[in-house]
């Protein structure tokens, strides 16, 4: 097709489209270089008034990344909350879909029902809980409510009920155990809705803040992002706290990179996950 | 049995607290697990408690803000993106990237933006030759402040949720629309909103929802001050079970919460239902 000559009119309104655009790419956009910047800057330059947009490179260091790496047992409780959220959550998921027992709608109704109960109403319970089974101050601690999820669950159970029963009763006919069939036969046919729950139980895990801030002493070693994060960001009326603001922003670099990643790679999942999500609402 | 482990810890970690928690709500309960039967004392308290009402007051003050500015905007952004042209998928990348960025992370960035002496934002208005605001650190402006950190992070997920739903609504009812002589307006508002009515009204919902058990900002930020003015009503809970040490009274004051969640959802429900 040939390309026809723009009326001037036109000419005007895709230029205010993009200027339009462009301030919006700004605007989102800018808090993350700030994020970036302040995290390769020295408290120095954080206090240069007036102020530098864009520093000059020889002034920027990876110190406070180098300090932030050298702690131990970095973030592993919020990983784990994935990969057990995963497991149990398929078990659950395939035991309302494809077993045979007494009380299924039962399960799905109560658990429909604990999905409706927000975090802060059941906080101070919850820690009573948690810290009654001796679990306080345990990595443990961190991990366990967030180790299953109702939502993921119905997920999971919504998908396998699509998965045909010929599938799971051909493998049981050639002698295959539940554990297997669920194992290499169900999980691999759902694997696009485990990359669902995965994608967000691990964000749900990686981003908890108030729960692991609860449960855990605030100067203890669980997670190094945690503690910078919470010490520092506190607006105190004088304004300054002792920790280096590129400590903080690093632990926020750092937090959110993986996130980021993950992301950009899975928009797909991701999607799908709001969508099953809103369907539900 | 495969149901075990899974639903043993929903039932520790949620069926039983929730429960324990409305239990508590009716009980004089401390840190010391003392637990006296109050009946509806702490529903009759938090009636007449002056934090507690001004705690309220602040959530619906940001409640009212916040969810129409975060509507109106996502939408906007949604239609923006809704368009076709090499390099957009960068372009939208750059507009969703605020929702891979956690709650706390964009709360600590948003501390600096708004940073009174070194903060972009004042310097800016400097540049402009206005008047530096002390955001964080007024009790005038810090609400202001933290509604637009939620607005920066929400209404890039909700815009990616309205994107989504825009792209499925079927081209031919546009261009059909555009042949009757429908203006850009005319065809937002009699092709476009019917057809992606349903997601509207998730988002609607889904957001004041959050927008009323707000916490994490004032939580991180500035402990519900100056002088009160950010103190909202999850705050509020956490603070009377955790500082104040009244466990009771603190469930109390969420289930009060959640009342007022639920009765707004069912308004805004209904509203919406008889209005599209």
């Amino acid at each position: 097709m040939k390309r026809r000559r723009k009326l001037p009119g036109e000419v005007a309104t895709i230029a205010a489209y993009g200027m339009v655009l462009a301030m919006g790419v700004v605007v989102f956009g800018f808090p993350l270089y700030w994020m970036v910047r302040g995290s390769l800057i020295d408290q120095a330059m954080w206090m240069r008034v007036p102020l530098v947009w864009a520093p000059p490179l020889r002034s920027l260091s990876l110190r406070a990344f180098a300090s932030i790496f050298a702690s131990p047992q970095f973030r592993m409780s919020r990983v784990l909350i994935m990969g057990l959220n995963v497991v149990f959550d398929c078990m659950a998921g395939f035991a309302l879909s494809k077993m045979r027992m007494p009380g299924k709608r039962l399960v799905l109704a109560a658990l429909l029902i604990t999905m409706m109960v927000p975090f802060e109403g059941m906080m101070v319970p919850l820690y009573l809980t948690v810290t009654r089974i001796g679990l306080a101050d345990t990595m443990l601690g961190i991990i366990l409510p967030g180790a299953a999820s109702a939502f993921s669950i119905i997920l999971m159970w919504r998908f396998f009920n699509s998965v045909p029963d010929e599938m799971i009763e051909a493998a049981a006919v050639d002698g295959a155990s539940w554990g297997q069939i669920l194992f290499s036969v169900a999980m691999p046919a759902a694997a696009p809705a485990i990359a669902t729950i995965a994608v967000f139980s691990f964000l749900a895990g990686w981003e908890s803040f108030v729960w692991p801030m609860l449960i855990t002493d605030p100067q203890s070693t669980f997670d190094v992002l945690q503690k910078v994060i919470a010490n520092a960001t506190y607006v105190s009326m004088g304004g300054t706290t002792e920790t280096e603001w590129a400590y903080l922003m690093a632990a926020a670099l750092i937090s959110t990179l993986p996130v980021l990643a993950l992301f950009l790679l899975f928009q797909r999942f991701f999607i799908a996950g709001l969508t099953a999500g809103s369907v539900k609402g | 049995m495969f149901l075990l482990p899974g639903l043993s810890i929903i039932f520790l970690c949620v069926a039983i607290p929730s429960a324990l928690a409305f239990g508590l709500s009716f009980t004089h309960c401390s840190r010391f697990l003392s637990i006296q039967w109050a009946g509806l004392y702490n529903y009759r308290r938090l009636l007449d408690d002056p934090v507690v009402l001004k705690a309220f007051g602040n959530t619906v003050r940001y409640v009212i803000v916040f969810v129409p500015a975060n509507l109106v905007i996502s939408m906007a952004i949604a239609l923006l993106l809704n368009r076709e042209f090499r390099g957009m998928k960068v372009v939208r990348s750059v507009y969703f990237v605020p929702v891979a960025v956690s709650g706390v992370v964009a709360i600590s960035i948003f501390r600096f933006m708004f940073d009174r002496n070194y903060g972009p934002i004042n310097a800016l208005l400097g540049t402009l030759g206005f008047e530096k605001v002390p955001w964080l650190w007024s009790e005038q402006w810090a609400m202001w402040a933290i509604i637009m950190l939620s607005l920066w992070k929400s209404a890039a997920f909700f815009s990616l949720i309205l994107l989504a739903a825009l792209q499925d609504v079927p081209k031919d009812l546009q261009q059909a629309a555009t042949v009757d002589g429908a203006g850009t307006v005319g065809r937002f508002v009699h092709v476009t909103l019917p057809s992606i009515r349903g997601v509207t009204m998730a988002v609607l919902v889904l957001s004041s929802i959050g927008a009323f058990r707000i916490f994490e900002p004032m939580f991180v930020l500035t402990k519900g001050g100056p002088n009160d003015s950010t103190q909202t009503v999850a705050l509020q809970a956490y603070d009377t079970a955790f500082t104040g040490g009244e466990l009771g009274y603190a469930c109390a004051v969420s289930f009060a919460l959640l009342g007022v969640i639920l009765v707004a959802t069912a308004a805004l429900n209904k509203l919406t239902a008889r209005h599209v």
